[in-house]
C-alpha cells in the first residue's frame, strides 16, 4: 500500500509543482524550459502497458496546456514521449530483463540507466515540442538550441532532484 | 468484422497515439496565438486567481501599491490631457496590473487583472508609458488574456512618422526587441531612428502611439517594397503595469474589418 503511493505520489507531485511554480519560471533567458511534469512520466512503472503511458501522457500534457493556454502543444509533445518510453525501455532493458521490482529511479537501476534514459526521452519530447512551436523553417535553427540546452540542463536537474530525494538502495 | 476487430487489438497504441496527436493538433491549431471559447475563458479565470495570488505573494513593498496608484492617476490625467487639446478625445484609459507575461515563446501572450467586470472587452489596446504593447482577445469576469505586439501571429498597422506611409508591423521570433516591418514603398523617405507609431487603423491603439524606431540595419528588398526593421520601443521582459485604452467606435472600426483574426483588412 504505501509503495503504491509512493508511486502515485512521484508520477502527480511533479505535475503539481510544473503547475503551481515551475511554469511561471524563466531559466537561462528562455533558452532552458524545465518541464517538471515530464519527472512524473520518467517515473511511471516500468511495468506499466503503453496504451497506460499514452492514457497518462495525453492528461499530464493536456492538463499543462489547460494552465499554461498553451493549446494542446504540451500534450502532443507528452503522448510523443509517452509513445516512446517502452521503446527506450526495450532499448536499455539489462540482458536478464527487467525484474518485477525494478523502478525507473537512480536508487533502483542506478544512475547511468536513468541518465542515458532520460537524456533519450527527454530529447525526443523536446524535439517535438519546439519543432511545433518554432512553427517556421527559418526559427528551427533556434528551436534545436533550446532542444540542446533544456535536455541537458534538464536531465542534470532531474538527476539533483532523485540524488536528493531518494536513498541508494541498489544498483545494477 | 472480426478481422477488424482483431486489427484494432493489435494495433490499438498505434490507434490511441494517432487519436490522442489529432486531438492535441486540432487544438493547437484552433487555438494557438488566438485562444478563444469558453474553456479560455475557465481556464483563464483559475489561472488569473492563481496568478494574482502569486503577484500578491510577491508584492512585498509598498512601492508596488504606490505604482499601481500612480499607474490610474496617469490614465486619468492622459485622457484629460487629450481632451483639453483635442487630440483624442475619444480615446479613454483605465489601469490594469499584469499578473502573467511571456517572451520566450512564439505565441506569447499576457495576463491582466482587469476582466469583463471591469469593463474590459475584446479589441482594446494595452500600452505602458505611451507606448504600444499589445491588444486583448479574451477576457472573463476578472481578468482578461492579452497578445502583445511579440507575437509571431498577429500583424499590426503602424505608420513611420507623423505622416509617413502604413506598414504591416510583424514579430518574426527570438530577439523581443526587434521586428519588422513589410509592404513600405520603395520610395518612402525615412531614416534611421525615425519613430513608427500606431496607425489607429485596426481600432486597437489611438493614431500616434509609440511602437518603435527604424533600426540600423539594412531594409531588404521584397518586390516593389521594403522589409524594414524596427526597434521595439517597449521592453517586454519587465512589463509589470499597463493601461488599457478605449477607443470610441473600435467595436465598429474592428466589425468592419473583413479577416478580423488579427491581420489586416
Amino acid at each position: 500500500m504505501n509503495s503504491q503511493l509512493l508511486t502515485y505520489g512521484r508520477v502527480l507531485l511533479p505535475l503539481l509543482l510544473h503547475i503551481f511554480f515551475f511554469q511561471h519560471a524563466t531559466f537561462a533567458g528562455g533558452w532552458w524550459f524545465l518541464g517538471f511534469h515530464l519527472l512524473g512520466l520518467l517515473l511511471i512503472p516500468l511495468q506499466a502497458s503503453p496504451l497506460f503511458l499514452l492514457l497518462v501522457g495525453a492528461s499530464f500534457g493536456a492538463i499543462v496546456d489547460a494552465a499554461t493556454l498553451e493549446g494542446g502543444l504540451f500534450m502532443s509533445s507528452a503522448v510523443w514521449m509517452a509513445l516512446a518510453i517502452p521503446a527506450v525501455n526495450r532499448l536499455l532493458a539489462p540482458r536478464e530483463g527487467y525484474e518485477i521490482t525494478d523502478q525507473p529511479t537512480i536508487a533502483s537501476m542506478g544512475i547511468r540507466w536513468f541518465t542515458v534514459r532520460t537524456l533519450l526521452l527527454l530529447f525526443a519530447h523536446h524535439v517535438w515540442l519546439f519543432t511545433l512551436e518554432a512553427g517556421r523553417w527559418d526559427l528551427l535553427g533556434q528551436a534545436f538550441g533550446k532542444v540542446m540546452a533544456s535536455t541537458l540542463l534538464s536531465t542534470t536537474a532531474f538527476l539533483l532532484v532523485l540524488m536528493l530525494t531518494q536513498s541508494q538502495r541498489r544498483k545494477r | 468484422m472480426r478481422n477488424l476487430w482483431n486489427l484494432i487489438v493489435q494495433y490499438h497504441v498505434a490507434l490511441v497515439f494517432i487519436l490522442f496527436q489529432a486531438l492535441a493538433i486540432s487544438w493547437f491549431i484552433g487555438s494557438h496565438g488566438y485562444p478563444r471559447g469558453r474553456w479560455v475563458q475557465r481556464s483563464l479565470a483559475w489561472q488569473g486567481s492563481w496568478n494574482q495570488q502569486l503577484s500578491q505573494w510577491d508584492r512585498r513593498s509598498e512601492l508596488a501599491d504606490l505604482n499601481r496608484e500612480l499607474l490610474a492617476e496617469n490614465a486619468t490625467l492622459r485622457a484629460e490631457l487629450h481632451a483639453v487639446r483635442g487630440e483624442a478625445p475619444t480615446t479613454s484609459y483605465q489601469a490594469a496590473e499584469v499578473i502573467r507575461s511571456t517572451w520566450n515563446r512564439g505565441a506569447n501572450y499576457l495576463v491582466i487583472n482587469r476582466g469583463s467586470a471591469e469593463g474590459v472587452s475584446r479589441g482594446q489596446g494595452l500600452l505602458r508609458n505611451n507606448k504600444a504593447i499589445g491588444r486583448v482577445i479574451e477576457a472573463s469576469e476578472h481578468f482578461a488574456l492579452a497578445l502583445p505586439l511579440i507575437n509571431q501571429e498577429v500583424e499590426w498597422s503602424v505608420r513611420i512618422g507623423a505622416t509617413g506611409p502604413v506598414a504591416r508591423l510583424v514579430w518574426e521570433g527570438g530577439d523581443v526587441t526587434r521586428a519588422v516591418l513589410y509592404d513600405v514603398p520603395r520610395s518612402a523617405v525615412f531614416a534611421v531612428g525615425d519613430s513608427v507609431v500606431s496607425s489607429g487603423f485596426q481600432g486597437y491603439f489611438p493614431a500616434g502611439l509609440m511602437v518603435g524606431n527604424i533600426a540600423e540595419e539594412e531594409p531588404e528588398f521584397d518586390g516593389q517594397f521594403l522589409n524594414v526593421p524596427v526597434e521595439l520601443a517597449a521592453d517586454f521582459r519587465s512589463i509589470r503595469y499597463v493601461e488599457l485604452a478605449s477607443v470610441q467606435g473600435q467595436t465598429e472600426v474592428q466589425a468592419l474589418n473583413p479577416s478580423n483574426t488579427g491581420t489586416l483588412p
